[in-house]
């Protein structure tokens, strides 16, 4: 889909990125991380050209970058960035519609992809498709900008810090949102971000950037099994490595079949020795699990589906092979 | 620590103690349009309403409101615009108060006309009655108090226009009416009556036709100091300079080089370019007029967020519809408001540029100073901080509707 | 060490301000040729240097007055017990950035008469808005944390106006005073219209006689004024922001 091939922008004789070649495959999301002024929002503007690089080339689809005029690129890319940038002289519709409208789309067709970009995200055009951005709280200008990026249903997305400026809770939402819309849409994006908790959760595999060189470029599971660099182990911390390597199971895939002991009742889910408890979901990371286990002092708690249907059990012994590695 | 808590509970309850303290409380809590009105009924008092004058020229006597000739009618008016003043002031209802203060200062207007007529029964041909001082402070303690009122009302911008233009036409069918006839700036005006109005459209030909230029060649200008540095570099201080030099100068300097260029090349001469007149009054507004223009457009495309600006580059518009359907109406309202102080500013310098015969409603305020008739003065100032004013308060509204928009 | 064009600029218009004020004899011959036969060609109802200190004196006198009035006002307006006060003061100064000045001289004529009061008058108007104007907004722009900081040490609200309010908004208070004292520069010279003595008198004399000579000298002599004081000020400025690291 994407392909960078000794990929360099110097500015002066300042290196910013250095002779990176990578592959970014149809549908995944990869995150570039790495501390400020490692070049990661150098390398993501390289994509759509906001910055020329100095050397190399980029293949989208096969095409070469540099072949196609800068703002046909763009039009054809989704571009996502912190705060959203949203027009303020424009309403939310409006904002949403800009590259559909450069596209010179019919008016019908605009409207219609405008309401169901807002349904999507959770906001009631009938609310929200006339207000100004000042109108909005930042999670919903936050929205907008996502909507507005992938109106046009653009293959690839860009986006830089898409959600670095919310609260932790709206932060957290929003990266669930997006996350299913993605899957759904099967758009590829390329996410920059400072966030590690961030690029675990929503990237298929992280690039690990310093100095302008890519240290690692691979899945979460390998960045904190084998770290290819001190940086990268120092990156992805080490004490907090066995929780990472949690937070990457789903509860789905750590439980074992259920025992008799779970009974459930007018949807409550009831332990036979203990009487109510919270069980885990299917879709729950190992984390929640350990966390849920803690909290309510059990040892063992049931794992049932989004509709309430018992799956099966999970455990500390589950849990403690999978945060070693051993899952 | 303790004997810090100690002396900080003392210095309160001092505090509540104290008997200024006490006083106040007890004492009704004036506000701000209470002071104004209190100092609106003493200037009406105090002092003189109109000036009863022997002839066009010499100072005259002053009239306070009280002493009306007639002894039955200057206990009325006193009573009625003192009432006016504090119902003005005091009364919570901010629609009525705005309204009264609104009413006293056109009835204030109307009252100095009756008063004139009243001053002039039996009095020579050449007596005069001028409006006295106590008049020009009560009419600006009227008109603020009004103000503060429409700001507190926060009306909507074109409503606000509105009253404005409600005020302004009020003001002149006071005046225009038999009741003002006999003031002595309507005997002026009478006897002006036709260069008055070919005056004021020339002050207004001044003005526009130095503001339309300013903006074609500013906003451009603008532009390009925010594009280019070196741009800004070069252009901005020599702006700034320009609008250092004070305008009677200005004037005067372009004098001699067009008069030289007149003398040399008689065609231009024929063509309107002297030394004098229009001309020169005109080069040296533009010349002022381009730093607020510049300097704001500059303003405004600078106010622009870089993320916006990104993004839509991002998003595949091309530089010329970013600047278009982006920054540009993202600029606007800050390059309205270099407008609005570029109009307010130049409609007092062409007032100025009657000194080098290029007309306009400040020939009559020359006029008079050398004549030392003051209500020929006041025939040219009047109009002029009418059409300040108005200016004003339009172009505010007009950025108040662009900002409200994004 | 090299001169930026800025100061060479400077430097002439300095060179050219003292050539006219202490030796404007020697500009005879430029000007000669501007006047009818039998005229002038230097002003001749008093010196250049004479003209030009009542100019300032006036200026400065006025602007001394109305700066000490303009900050004890936008301290008081924004004080806690003067806040009610903040809409009437705005009115007022916006009210009066309106007045074009010539109108207020205008104005003020018929109620003080002709001569040096109509334009003190205008000269106190227009001095006070710009500075009131800007240390409002210095005084209501300081970094939050810096008064609260201040606050929190104990001090005591003068304390903290004289060691940490007034300090901050220097550089803003300054502007205003730049701006003011070159807007009454201007208005003194139209003051000259009412009689006031200074520079201005030159141009009306020049206008009035059709002199071309007086009309440039005094046109040279006030431009130069202004723009040296605007400079000097400036600088002044600029040492100040660059102290509080405001630049």
């Amino acid at each position: 889909m994407i392909v960078a091939e000794g990929l360099t922008k110097t500015y002066g004789d300042i290196p910013a990125v250095r002779r990176l070649d990578f592959e970014v495959r149809a549908g995944e999301v990869v995150a570039l991380v790495g501390t400020s002024g490692c070049g990661k929002s150098t390398t993501l503007k390289m994509i759509n050209r906001l910055i020329e690089p100095s050397a190399g080339r980029i293949l989208v689809n096969g095409v070469d970058t540099a072949s196609v005029n800068p703002e046909k690129l763009r039009l054809g890319i989704g571009y996502a960035i912190q705060g959203a940038g949203l027009f303020p002289h424009w309403n939310v519709a409006d904002n949403i519609a800009t590259v559909p409208r450069l596209l010179g789309w019919d008016k019908a067709r605009i409207d219609r992809r405008v309401e169901e970009l807002l349904g999507l995200l959770h906001l009631d055009p009938a609310i929200f498709a006339r207000k100004l951005p000042h109108q909005l709280s930042g999670g919903q200008q936050q929205r907008v900008g996502v909507a507005r990026a992938i109106a046009a249903e653009p293959a690839v997305l860009l986006m830089d810090e898409p959600f670095g400026a919310l609260d932790p809770i709206t932060r957290l939402r929003l990266q669930d949102e997006f996350l299913s819309l993605q899957k759904r849409q099967g758009i590829t994006v390329v996410m920059v971000t400072h966030d590690m908790d961030e690029a675990f959760k929503m990237a298929g595999r992280v690039a690990v950037m310093d100095k302008g060189i890519i240290l690692q470029f691979d899945t979460p599971d390998a960045l904190v099994r084998r770290p290819a660099h001190p940086f990268v182990r120092e990156l992805v911390g080490t004490q907090d490595s066995g929780l990472r390597l949690l937070s990457l199971e789903a509860a789905r895939d750590l439980a074992s079949p259920a025992s008799g002991r779970w009974q459930i009742e007018n949807g409550l889910v009831l332990d036979r020795e203990r009487g109510a408890v919270e069980p885990v979901l299917a879709e729950e990371s190992g984390r929640e699990a350990a966390s849920k286990l803690l909290w309510q002092g059990a040892d063992l708690l049931p794992v049932v589906d989004a509709g309430g249907a018992l799956l099966g059990e999970v455990g500390f012994d589950a849990l403690r092979r999978a945060g070693r590695g051993e899952a | 620590m303790t004997t810090r808590l100690a002396g900080m509970q003392g210095s309160a309850s001092s505090k509540v103690d104290s008997p200024a303290r006490r006083l106040a409380g007890r004492l009704p809590r004036l506000g701000l349009s209470g002071t104004v009105a209190l100092a609106t009924v003493l200037a009406l008092l105090a002092l003189p309403l109109a000036n009863l004058q022997p002839n066009r020229i010499l100072s005259g006597v002053g009239y306070r409101l009280w002493q009306w000739p007639q002894p039955a009618t200057a206990a009325l008016v006193t009573l009625v615009f003192v009432a006016l003043a504090l119902a003005a002031g005091f009364v919570r209802q901010r629609t009525a108060s705005t309204m009264v203060a609104g009413a006293g200062a056109g009835l204030l207007l109307a009252a100095a006309g009756a008063m004139a007529t009243a001053l002039l029964t039996g009095a020579t041909p050449f007596a005069r009655v001028s409006l006295g001082s106590g008049f020009w402070i009560a009419l600006l303690g009227f008109g603020l108090i009004a103000a503060d009122g429409l700001v507190k009302l926060s009306l909507k911008p074109l409503t606000r226009v509105a009253v404005t233009m409600l005020a302004v036409a009020a003001a002149v069918a006071i005046l225009a009416s038999e009741v003002s006839r006999n003031l002595s700036i309507m005997r002026e005006y009478r006897n002006y009556a036709d260069s008055f109005w070919a005056e004021a459209a020339q002050h207004l030909v001044l003005v526009f036709g130095s503001l339309v230029p300013a903006v074609l060649i500013g906003i451009p200008l603008g532009y390009l100091c925010h594009r280019s540095p070196a741009a800004r570099a070069a252009a901005l201080p020599v702006l700034e300079v320009v609008q250092t030099i004070p305008s009677i100068a200005m004037f005067g300097l372009l004098m001699a080089p067009l008069a030289a260029l007149a003398l040399a090349f008689p065609a231009l001469g024929e063509l309107g370019i002297r030394g004098i007149g229009a001309t020169p009054a005109l080069i040296a507004l533009i010349l002022y007029s381009l730093l607020p223009v510049v300097a704001n457009t500059l303003a405004g495309f600078r106010s622009v967020d870089p993320a916006v600006v990104e993004a839509a580059r991002g998003m595949g518009m091309s530089p010329r519809r970013r600047l278009f359907s982006v920054e540009w109406p993202l600029a606007l309202p800050v390059v309205v408001t270099g407008i609005r102080v570029v109009l307010v500013q130049n409609i007092g310098l062409v007032a100025i540029a009657a000194l080098i015969g290029a007309g306009g409603l400040g020939s009559f305020i020359f006029r008079g100073m050398n004549q030392t008739a003051m209500d020929l003065v006041l025939l040219g100032a009047v109009p002029i901080l009418g059409l300040a004013l108005a200016s004003a308060i339009v172009l505010d509204a007009v950025t108040e509707m662009l900002e409200s928009r994004g | 060490m090299t001169i930026a064009p800025r100061h060479w600029a400077l430097l002439a218009a300095g060179l050219a301000f003292g050539l006219l004020l202490f030796a404007p004899g020697l500009l005879r011959p430029i000007f000669a040729p501007l006047v009818q036969p039998g005229a002038p060609a230097i002003y001749d109802r008093g010196t250049f240097l004479e003209l030009t200190l009542s100019h300032v004196l006036t200026v400065l006198a006025a602007g001394l007055v109305a700066f000490a009035l303009a900050v004890a006002f936008a301290i008081l307006v924004t004080r806690r017990s003067g806040e009610e006060y903040m809409p009437l003061a705005r009115t007022l100064a916006n009210l009066g950035q309106t007045f074009p000045p010539v109108a207020m001289l205008a104005v003020a004529v018929p109620l003080v008469g002709f001569g040096f009061q109509p334009t003190l008058i205008a000269l106190l108007a227009y001095g006070l808005l710009p500075i009131f104007e800007n240390t409002v907004t210095g005084l209501r722009t300081l970094p939050p944390q810096a008064v609260e900081a201040a606050r929190g040490m104990g001090m005591s609200p003068m304390r903290v106006l004289l060691s940490v309010e007034l300090p901050l908004a220097l550089p803003l208070i300054l502007a205003g005073l730049r701006i003011s004292t070159i807007i009454n520069i201007s208005t003194a010279a139209i003051g000259s219209t009412v009689g006031a003595r200074g520079l201005g008198e030159i141009i009306i004399a020049g206008l009035s006689t059709n002199n071309v000579a007086f009309v440039l000298q005094g046109g040279i002599l006030v431009a130069l004024l202004a723009i040296l004081f605007n400079q000097a000020l400036g600088a002044l400025e600029r040492r100040v922001a660059r102290h509080h690291g405001r630049v």
